[in-house]
């Protein structure tokens, strides 16, 4: 959740680079759809996005087999209050010529990973956008 | 008469004598020391909260060790080594320690633990925790459980957690190489000699041991149950077919599937530009 707001706040640079964003996300197109455009836990607040309603800027894409994360190998890997979470979250980029030049495992281990994981995947998407 | 009154007065004042805490009981107050400034440490807001629970945690590694060098026979002795192990990455993480260098306590517990228990049947949650780190003591410690210890799961254990370890001090070393601050730091947790020689290693040859790694886990343990599910067939197959496809230089995989609207969407179909994509955590 956090990780979509923090994408939010470099929105510009993310643009300016001409990266197409996109997040999987293992639901139906109808609760993809809520995520994006009504997700009450990412919009609102009194923040510069507080008058959105939800600070997901990534075109969301709907997986409910959890295919895509089965091939991108990141399915079923987090245990979260008991039970197996469909995706452990991960970041790709992907270079112009289809080629993977990074891919990142978020640890969540300091209370800056947020902001940090975001940080680095805007500089790789820099080199991958030279 | 007066010699006497003062001898009575002496022992009615004298203070009663403190009972000594048992080392078991001292332990547990080191673990319960540990677990309440490591929350501290998560929920300050400032530097200065931060550097204060680190400055609680700091003398922990060190007293846990004399304690568990002290009494080495007892049921909660392996626990506490591998609590030395524990600290010292917490500290390695959390604080600006410069480093332990040859005094590091991680590398004291881990000698002491192949000197006394590698033959223990309980040793496979240290091989979890001993597989995070990064100094040569860790592989050492793997590799001479898996050649040692007589129980199978522990040995699965160990094989899963060497190549983890080799995979993971792979990575880090690709970072050091852009973050010369950290690379620093690095040479003074962990010895510039040491980097050094894992710096000249061949990098093909080193990704070569580490899939070995994986595939010897994956075909002699597969079967080894993990505590919190999967087995270590589980575990090796994932990382080896993640290294095989979804490594830095390799082309990425095709997905495709509807956006919220319905529209679909083709990865391949944005050949030519720079695509982000993120998995994001459905709970």
């Amino acid at each position: 959740m956090h990780q979509q707001a923090q994408l939010r706040l470099k929105k510009d640079a993310v643009e300016m680079l001409g990266a197409e964003t996109y997040v999987v996300l293992a639901l139906d197109t109808y609760r993809t759809r809520v995520f994006k455009e009504e997700n009450w836990l990412l919009g609102g607040g009194k923040g510069p996005f507080g008058k959105e309603k939800s600070l997901v800027y990534a075109t969301p894409l709907s997986d409910p087999a959890g295919r895509a994360s089965a091939i991108y190998g990141v399915s079923r890997r987090a245990l979260r209050w008991g039970s197996w979470a469909e995706n452990y979250p991960h970041w790709f980029v992907i270079n112009r010529k289809g080629i993977i030049t990074y891919a990142l495992k978020p640890t969540f281990a300091t209370p800056t990973a947020y902001q940090d994981d975001v940080d680095n995947v805007l500089k790789e998407l820099e080199k991958a956008a030279q | 008469m007066g010699r006497i009154l003062v001898l009575v007065l002496s022992l009615s004042t004298a203070a009663p004598e403190e009972k000594p805490v048992a080392p078991v009981d001292q332990y547990q107050a080191m673990v319960k020391e540990f677990g309440q400034a490591a929350n501290a440490n998560w929920n300050a807001t400032t530097d200065e909260e931060r550097n204060r629970a680190a400055t609680r945690i700091e003398p922990l590694p060190l007293r846990l060790l004399e304690l568990a060098e002290k009494n080495p026979e007892e049921s909660w002795t392996l626990d506490a080594l591998t609590q030395v192990i524990t600290l010292e990455y917490w500290l390695d993480n959390y604080s600006s320690h410069p480093g332990w260098g040859k005094d590091s306590r991680q590398a004291r517990a881990i000698a002491i633990l192949l000197r006394d228990h590698v033959r223990s049947d309980k040793l496979g949650e240290t091989c979890k925790r001993v597989q995070y780190g990064f100094r040569q003591d860790c592989e050492t410690f793997l590799r001479t459980v898996i050649e040692k210890n007589p129980h199978r799961d522990v040995q699965g254990r160990a094989s899963l957690g060497l190549a983890v370890f080799q995979q993971a001090r792979l990575n880090r070393l690709d970072l050091l190489k852009d973050q010369p601050i950290v690379s620093k730091r690095y040479e003074g947790l962990y010895g510039k000699d040491y980097l050094d020689r894992l710096r000249k290693q061949d990098r093909a040859q080193a990704v070569a041991e580490v899939e070995a790694a994986f595939e010897q886990a994956a075909e002699k343990y597969g079967d080894v149950e993990l505590p919190f599910g999967g087995s270590v067939g589980d575990n090796a197959r994932t990382e080896l077919f993640a290294m095989r496809h979804l490594a830095i230089g390799k082309e990425a995989d095709e997905i495709e599937g509807p956006d919220q609207n319905g529209v679909r969407f083709k990865l391949s179909d944005y050949r030519g530009k720079v695509v982000l994509l993120y998995f994001w955590q459905q709970t």
